[in-house]
C-alpha cells in the first residue's frame, strides 16, 4: 500500500498577470511528516511555490494535490484548512487587536464552537510558549514572538502541511534557535523556504535547490551543499 | 490606606454611561449651571470607581483647548441677543452676559464630553473598546476597519520613525517649500507600501478560511453592568430634568 503524500506538485508552472515568469514545470512531492527544505536565491520562485499549495495563486498549468485533494477552487475550504501558510513577516499575519483573537480568526472562520476555540488557542499559543500572553497586541510583542505567534495561528487550524517561508530571517541567535527547535517539535509535513544553509541542514532530511523558477537539484543537503558548483548557480554562495 | 473597591464593568456599559453623559450633557441649557456641575462630580466618581488615573486623564481633556480658542476669537463678533448653540434659554436673567453664555456653552459641553470620553480610553483597552461596540450592534465592517486601523497605524508609525531617521541621517532637515517634493514621493511610497500589505494580510486572512464575514467572538458580562447603567440613568436623568 502506497501512503497518499502530503502535498504533491506536478508540472506546476505559473507566469504573474503582468507576464514575469515565475515557475516552470515544477514537480515535488512530500510525504506525511516529511520536511523538506526549499533553497534558492531570491526571486527563485519559493515564495509563490508555497502560495500555491493553498490556491492563494491559480496555476497556469500543472496540479497541486494535498493529502489527496486537488487544490481548485471548489476545495479551497477543506485545502487552506489542512495547509497552514506562515508568511516571512509577522506583521502581515497578526492583523487582529489581540493575540487570543489572531489565533482564534481561523477556528471561529471554521464555525467551531467557542470551547474548542478557546482550546484551540490555548493549545496553540502553549505549544509556541506563548502561553498566557492571549491579551497582548501583536505590536507589544518582540520580533522573535510574532514570528512564533504567527505559527500559533496556523497551528489552531490544526493543518497536516505547515509551509514555511524564511522562517529564521531577521531573527537574532537565540531566537533562530528557539524556531528551530519549534519547527523540529511539530509532526506536520513541513515546507520550509529559505536561504539559510544552516537551518536546511539542521531540519531538513531532503532539499529541493531551485532557480529561476526550476527545481534544479534535489537531494541530501549534505551532498548538494558541498557542491561548490550548484551552489554558485543557485546564488547560494 | 486600603485600596477602595474596583468596579469591574463590560466595555459595553462604559460605553453606554460615556454615550448618555455626553448627550444629556449637550441636550442641557447652558444656564443651568448646577447640572453641569453634577455632571462633573458624577465623572469624577465614575473614574474613581474604575480606577483610572486621574491626572493623566485631565491632562488628555486639555486636547479641546484649540478647539474652545477658535470659538472665543469669534465670540467678540457674535451679534447681541439671543446666545446662539443654547436650547431654551427661557426669560430669566442670567449671570452671564449672552456672549459670555456662547463661549460657556462650549467650554463646559466639550471639556465634558472631552472627559467622559477620554475616562472611557483610559479604563478600556482598545481591543475590549471595539468588543464592547460589536456587542452593541456597531456595523462589523466599520469595526474590522477600525481594528486594521489602529492594527496597522502602529505598524505604519514605526516604519515613518525608521524612515524619518533615515532621512536625517543623510541631512535632510524639511524646512522650504522646494523640499516638499522629497515628501510628497515619501507620502507616496508609504501608500504603495500600505497597499502591498493590504494584500498580504488580505491573503493571511484567507489563509485561515476568511470567507467575507468576520468571526464574532462571544461577550461577557459583570454583576455590576446593570446595577452601574440604572445607577448611571437615575444620577443623569436627575440632573438633567429635576427640579433646579
Amino acid at each position: 500500500m502506497t501512503l497518499t503524500p502530503a502535498v504533491s506538485i506536478r508540472d506546476l508552472s505559473y507566469t504573474y498577470p503582468d507576464g514575469t515568469f515565475a515557475l516552470d514545470s515544477v514537480s515535488l512531492e512530500l510525504k506525511p511528516g516529511e520536511v523538506l527544505g526549499l533553497v534558492g536565491p531570491n526571486g527563485a520562485g519559493k515564495s509563490t511555490l508555497l502560495l500555491h499549495l493553498n490556491g492563494m495563486l491559480r496555476a497556469n498549468g500543472g496540479a497541486v494535490q494535498v493529502m489527496g485533494i486537488p487544490v481548485k477552487p471548489k476545495n479551497y475550504r477543506e485545502v487552506r484548512r489542512r495547509v497552514g501558510l506562515v508568511f516571512q513577516n509577522p506583521d502581515d499575519q497578526l492583523f487582529c487587536p489581540t493575540l487570543f483573537e489572531d489565533v482564534a480568526f481561523g477556528p471561529r472562520n471554521l464555525g467551531l464552537q467557542e470551547a474548542e476555540v478557546t482550546a484551540r488557542v490555548r493549545a496553540s499559543l502553549a505549544a509556541v510558549g506563548l502561553q498566557g500572553l492571549d491579551n497582548k497586541s501583536a505590536h507589544h510583542l518582540s520580533f522573535g514572538q510574532k514570528r512564533r505567534a504567527a505559527i500559533a495561528t496556523v497551528l489552531a487550524m490544526q493543518p497536516d502541511v505547515l509551509a514555511l517561508d524564511e522562517p529564521t530571517s531577521n531573527l537574532d541567535p537565540r531566537g533562530k534557535r528557539l524556531i528551530t527547535e519549534l519547527i523540529a517539535s511539530f509532526h506536520h509535513a513541513r515546507i520550509i523556504v529559505t536561504h539559510d544553509l544552516d537551518l536546511a541542514r539542521t531540519l531538513c532530511p531532503r532539499v529541493a535547490v531551485m532557480a529561476q523558477g526550476r527545481v534544479i537539484a534535489e537531494g541530501n543537503p549534505q551532498e548538494l551543499f558541498s557542491d561548490h558548483d550548484l551552489l554558485d548557480q543557485a546564488g547560494l554562495r | 490606606m486600603s485600596p477602595g473597591p474596583i468596579l469591574f464593568l463590560s466595555p459595553r456599559t462604559k460605553i453606554l454611561i460615556t454615550l448618555a453623559v455626553v448627550v444629556v450633557c449637550v441636550s442641557t441649557p447652558a444656564n443651568r449651571f448646577p447640572a453641569f456641575l453634577g455632571y462633573l462630580a458624577f465623572l469624577f466618581g465614575f473614574a474613581a470607581l474604575i480606577r483610572v488615573e486621574l491626572r493623566r486623564v485631565l491632562r488628555h481633556t486639555l486636547a479641546v483647548l484649540p478647539f474652545l480658542l477658535m470659538i472665543a476669537v469669534f465670540v467678540p463678533f457674535l451679534p447681541e441677543g439671543q446666545p446662539a448653540g443654547s436650547l431654551s434659554l427661557g426669560s430669566s436673567v442670567h449671570p452671564f452676559p449672552s456672549k459670555l453664555l456662547v463661549l460657556w456653552n462650549s467650554a463646559i459641553k466639550a471639556w465634558t464630553g472631552a472627559f467622559a470620553l477620554v475616562i472611557l480610553g483610559a479604563s478600556t483597552p482598545f481591543p475590549e473598546l471595539l468588543h464592547g461596540l460589536e456587542h452593541l450592534r456597531f456595523p462589523r465592517l466599520l469595526l474590522a476597519l477600525l481594528a486594521v486601523t489602529h492594527r496597522y497605524g502602529l505598524v505604519f508609525a514605526e516604519e515613518f520613525s525608521r524612515t524619518r531617521r533615515a532621512l536625517a541621517a543623510r541631512a535632510f532637515r524639511p524646512r522650504w517649500l522646494w523640499q516638499a517634493g522629497a515628501i510628497g514621493r515619501l507620502i507616496g511610497s508609504f501608500f504603495l507600501r500600505a497597499y502591498e500589505r493590504g494584500e498580504r494580510v488580505y491573503l493571511a486572512m484567507l489563509g485561515r478560511g476568511f470567507t467575507g464575514v468576520f468571526p464574532v467572538a462571544p461577550h461577557t458580562s459583570h454583576a455590576g453592568d446593570l446595577p452601574a447603567l440604572i445607577l448611571s440613568a437615575i444620577i443623569l436623568a436627575g440632573l438633567r430634568w429635576g427640579a433646579a
